[in-house]
């Protein structure tokens, strides 16, 4: 019942898509008002008809009912009520299908806000969009079938896969980098139609900007929320390993934030427009390639979902979307041509190029990596590997350079600057690094790449600061106005450039945080039977027993590791191996204490922070996660194969078994999920308007008892 | 309008690479091992005789990787055993060995298929398995007379692949 | 002289940055057993993984596999040589960087290339654009900056 009537859903939502792009973009070229607004309909309408059809899907996945392809696939009744409705997007066809929902929302929210404006885009931004939209629900109608029927339905499914239910974060992560991808498909959108019209003007170059910062912010949030999730549920230790599904994640991202910076040069000067528009428009293609990389089963990939018939269709599309945009760049290379000027070789806008070369470059290889093994193999038939050896090689390079780029640009004024002035503005952020090294060195910090990172960190950190300083100064010189009120007014007149500074201070703290934990991290492993102990870095961990859980669907093994560190102890914690009874996978889960959430969260709970902190003292990191891993159980039998499941079958005395744990410790780790907010909070900042108030003094002459009106024209004499 | 052909000059080779990545299997590997000369090894069986390949030169090996846990070396298992039946009289050896096996979870498949007498040994720490560039189980390697692979199954051995690449062991001179 | 002391005075401080770095940046003492092993099993994939290196991987066949790079570690032989045997073994496949030889050349040296050649060109680009924007209306602009510099001296 409900296959059927989802399938129709979809295909009725197609078919409208289809209809409404088309008679979009006819109004378009005959300005037709009538034809737009069946267009605008077509659009509201495929909204609820895929809303209709998602909630077609969660009503199935909820009730178990297994006639439903894609409930077959990963449905299960041992699965828990929350992971049930996260696995609307646990696999192909209904991640696909949650994909074209957010896109026919973003789009009706779009159309929404914008009726009244922008008369001469509309028609071709909306049927940019549904013709967009089509091609998911092509893919929904046809390859990629959530809804086929199964028959006959079968009692149970297997659940999602065993890592997509082992955590709630798999409830956020995947829809807010939907939520990125997705949106880029609105500057495109703009972007072509704008080209298709003539050449973006600065509203339209606003409101690309606008459209671009929205999907930037989610991506930004996305990326952070994989690594945490990599990070906390994996149990590798690790939050990041090239793996392709992260790498087509960050390649949007990186010519998005190049995409932001060129449309500045492009504001003040009237320069590189081609440039710009290329960026925007390559932003959405390789959120479009990046889909077909990890689904298509063309490159292997942690996150690969199986080779199915929807790669050729992806390829197809990815092929349209790439001759239209080059053909459009092509036909107005005229009017996108205008030449360029500057008035000096140094100033923020050549800063802002080399900051554009070199995103480019890390996009351009990370691209390169990701696709390698393909390119090896078709066109020489060798069989290589491209992982972080490679990648960390070539990109931390052109990472340091940013970084350091990061604090020069905002020192740059826009236009021209001196040498000569350069140098003083200069000084005291350069001291400022130095000083962060030399400190450091002192504390007896080591590591030349980490002490660089500090380094250039303090540098960017205190331009940063001077400029916002240095702004805040000249606003009260000109305004008289008090500090909190200056600063607050400063802010909201210019979100841009604050929110700016904002994201520059997170990316700080990211990259702090991934210099220290890469730098500084300790490993150990042991043996133990109850009641031993092993001590890694300073902290004794204390192995008091196996306490093993059944739940629904998992089998969970826990071990309970007691932890103390300089006589203080720190809690007990369960790290575990849940070994999920449908598809026979263990999945090894860490058990983690993040620092500082856990100072803070001591702090609401009314615990004292001090003997943490006091650990500076001792030359220690208060800012560290202590990283449990139950690496296996019963390990007297070293040749124990890994599909014999530890555990299967809980026997008595099962408290006593003998576990090998691994230690990590990894330092300030913590700092790369705090800094990943900060620029999301930076990015919504940028987004605000920017509120201008100005006293506007009017002459005027009193009437009576102090009520006065405005002079006239002819009354105001000199 | 020929400015816009540019388009279609740079996407279609760029398309064209992609699309040739269909139809590959990501995973499936070349084993560099072909046609070179097999790694030696001297292992204990299962009875606790010392088994190493120099000792086998002269005769066509069958070197097969198993483990008692792995569904698919059932079925090989029943294959072997026909083809060790078949070549007896020629002096085809084949050769198992354990792969992240305890010996008596091994013993107790061959207490239930069927032992066909030939060697099974053990290899602590996969020592040989990695010699040969083993991934998974099972994994079959074809040696000729004179101790040169000549052809190594990834999976299950078919009496297909049996039938074709022992006779051309046979055939070569030792 | 005094123009560029700003400029000497970031030369001297960055030189001393380096100097401490280099002399006092590196830790004492050399990677024990398990470092180094880790080193060297980083940079190897796991056969039976998708991606993961051979020292991250929980499977059977990498922990096999670190116990035997320790042990040839502890032997004496070079990472290099263990890379090397395994990679005759297993295939180019298993090492996670490319190959220094054949088609992986281009992979390691595209990147360079790329910045390198995208840097000349911004260069080129950059002193165009200059050129003409010296060249747009000079004297106004000339004679702006200079009424400004004047009133500034003037206080």
């Amino acid at each position: 019942m409900i296959a059927p009537l989802g399938h129709s859903v979809i295909l009725a939502a197609l078919i409208l898509a289809i209809l409404g792009s088309g008679a979009s973009f006819t109004a378009g070229r005959l300005g037709s008002a009538s034809l737009l607004a069946w267009g605008r309909r077509a659009a509201f309408a495929v909204l609820a008809l895929v809303a209709a059809a998602v909630g077609l899907m969660l009503v199935a996945l909820v009730t178990h009912d297994f006639s439903v392809k894609y409930v077959a696939d990963v449905g299960s009744r041992e699965t828990p009520l929350y992971y049930t409705i996260i696995s609307l997007w646990a696999a192909l066809e209904g991640s696909i299908l949650f994909w074209a929902f957010l896109l026919a929302a973003y789009t009706t929210v779009f159309l929404l806000i914008y009726r009244n404006r922008f008369a001469e885009l509309q028609p071709y931004i909306t049927a940019v969009l549904l013709a967009v939209s089509a091609f998911f629900l092509f893919v929904i109608a046809g390859p990629g079938n959530p809804f086929q029927t199964v028959s006959p339905a079968p009692a149970d499914g297997p659940g999602p896969n065993a890592l997509l239910q082992n955590h709630p974060m798999m409830g956020l992560h995947p829809p807010l980098l939907y939520l990125g991808y997705v949106g880029l498909s609105i500057p495109f959108a703009i972007a072509v139609a704008s080209l298709l019209v003539g050449a973006p003007g600065p509203s339209v170059l606003q409101l690309i900007r606008r459209w671009a910062l929205i999907p930037w912010v989610f991506l930004s949030l996305g990326i952070i929320a994989g690594m945490w999730w990599s990070y906390a549920v994996l149990g590798w230790g690790g939050y990041w390993s090239w793996d392709p599904v992260e790498n087509v994640s960050v390649m949007p991202w990186l010519v998005t934030t190049a995409f932001l910076h060129s449309l500045q040069v492009q504001e003040r000067r009237q320069m590189l427009k081609a440039w710009t528009m290329s960026l925007i428009m390559s932003a959405f293609l390789l959120s479009l390639l990046g889909t077909f990389l990890t689904r298509s089963g063309v490159v292997v990939s942690v996150h690969s979902f199986t080779q199915s018939a929807i790669g050729p269709v992806f390829l197809g599309f990815l092929a349209v979307v790439l001759v239209t945009s080059l053909g459009l760049l092509f036909a107005r290379s005229r009017e996108l041509g205008a030449p360029g000027s500057l008035d000096a070789a140094v100033c923020r806008e050549t800063a802002f190029l080399f900051n554009n070369l070199l995103l480019v470059a890390i996009t351009f290889t990370i691209l390169l990596g990701t696709v390698f093994p393909l390119l090896a193999e078709v066109l020489q038939g060798s069989q290589l590997s491209v992982g972080a050896p490679y990648f960390n090689h070539v990109a931390v390079p052109i990472g340091f350079t940013l970084l350091f780029l990061m604090g020069v640009g905002p020192a740059l004024p826009w236009g021209a600057a001196r040498l000569e002035d350069l140098q003083y503005r200069l000084l005291l952020p350069v001291v400022a690094g130095v000083a962060t090294i030399l400190i450091l060195l002192a504390l007896g910090v080591r590591g030349v790449g980490a002490l660089v990172t500090f380094g250039a960190a303090g540098f960017v950190l205190t331009v940063t600061l001077e400029r916002v300083v240095a702004d805040i100064r000249t606003r009260r010189g000109n305004t008289a106005e008090g500090l909190t009120a200056a600063t607050r007014r400063l802010m909201r007149a210019n979100p841009r450039r604050y929110g700016g500074y904002l994201v520059h201070i997170g990316v700080l703290l990211v990259l702090i945080g991934i210099a220290a934990s890469q730098s500084y991290q300790e490993r150990g492993s042991a043996t133990l039977r109850p009641g031993q102990s092993v001590s890694v870095d300073g902290y004794t961990l204390t192995y008091r027993g196996l306490r093993p859980r059944q739940e629904s669907n998992r089998m969970v093994l826990a071990a309970e590791v007691g932890a103390t560190r300089a006589g203080e102890n720190l809690g007990s914690f369960r790290p575990s191996q849940n070994f999920y009874t449908a598809q026979q996978l263990t999945v090894v889960t860490p058990a983690v204490r993040e620092e500082p959430w856990g100072l803070a969260a001591g702090l609401f709970a009314g615990r004292n922070p001090l003997p943490d902190l006091s650990q500076l003292l001792h030359g220690r990191n208060p800012v560290e996660d202590l990283y449990l891993v139950l690496e296996a159980v019963d390990t007297r039998n070293a040749d124990q194969h890994p599909q014999r499941v530890p555990g299967a079958s809980p026997r008595p005395a099962e408290a006593n078994r003998s576990i090998t744990l691994l230690v990590l410790i990894n330092p300030m780790v913590g700092f790369i999920w705090f800094g990943g907010l900060v620029v999301g909070l930076g990015g919504v900042f940028a987004l605000l308007p920017a509120r201008r108030r100005q006293r506007v003094t009017v002459p005027s002459v009193e009437v009576e008892g102090g009520i006065h009106r405005p002079l006239q024209p002819e009354e105001v004499t000199a | 309008m020929k400015r816009a052909l540019w388009s279609l000059i740079i996407a279609v080779p760029l398309v064209a690479l992609l699309a040739a990545g269909f139809g590959r299997d990501p995973s499936a590997i070349v084993s560099p091992l072909l046609n070179k000369q097999a790694p030696e090894f001297t292992l204990r069986s299962l009875d606790n005789k010392p088994v190493s390949l120099a000792s086998l030169r002269g005769r066509p090996v069958v070197l097969n990787f198993w483990a008692s846990w792995c569904l698919s070396c059932k079925d090989e298992h029943a294959y072997l055993l026909d083809a060790s039946r078949a070549y007896a009289a020629d002096g085809v050896t084949i050769v198992g060995v354990l792969y992240q096996d305890t010996p008596a979870d091994a013993r107790a498949f061959l207490n239930q298929y069927g032992s066909g007498g030939w060697p099974q040994l053990r290899d602590p720490g996969q020592r040989t398995a990695i010699d040969y560039g083993v991934v998974k189980v099972p994994e079959t390697y074809f040696i000729d007379r004179r101790g040169v692979i000549r052809y190594k199954t990834v999976g299950p051995v078919t009496p297909d692949v049996l039938a074709q690449q022992i006779p051309r062991l046979l055939r070569t001179a030792a | 002289m005094r123009r560029w002391l700003g400029w000497i005075a970031i030369a001297w401080l960055l030189m001393l940055c380096a100097v401490a770095l280099i002399a006092y940046g590196t830790p004492a003492g050399a990677s024990s057993l398990d470092d180094r092993t880790r080193a060297v099993a980083l940079q190897l994939r796991c056969p039976v993984c998708q991606g993961e290196s051979v020292a991250d991987s929980p499977a059977d066949i990498a922990k096999a596999m670190r116990t035997l790079i320790r042990e040839q570690l502890a032997a004496g032989r070079s990472p290099d040589s263990i890379k090397a045997y395994l990679v005759s073994r297993y295939g180019n496949w298993i090492s996670l960087a490319p190959p220094t030889s054949g088609i992986g050349v281009v992979a390691w040296l595209a990147p360079p290339l790329l910045v390198l050649g995208g840097l000349g060109l911004l260069l080129t680009l950059i002193a165009g654009w200059r050129a003409r924007g010296m060249a747009s209306e000079p004297g106004i602009r000339a004679a702006y900056i200079e009424r400004v510099r004047a009133e500034l001296n003037a206080d």
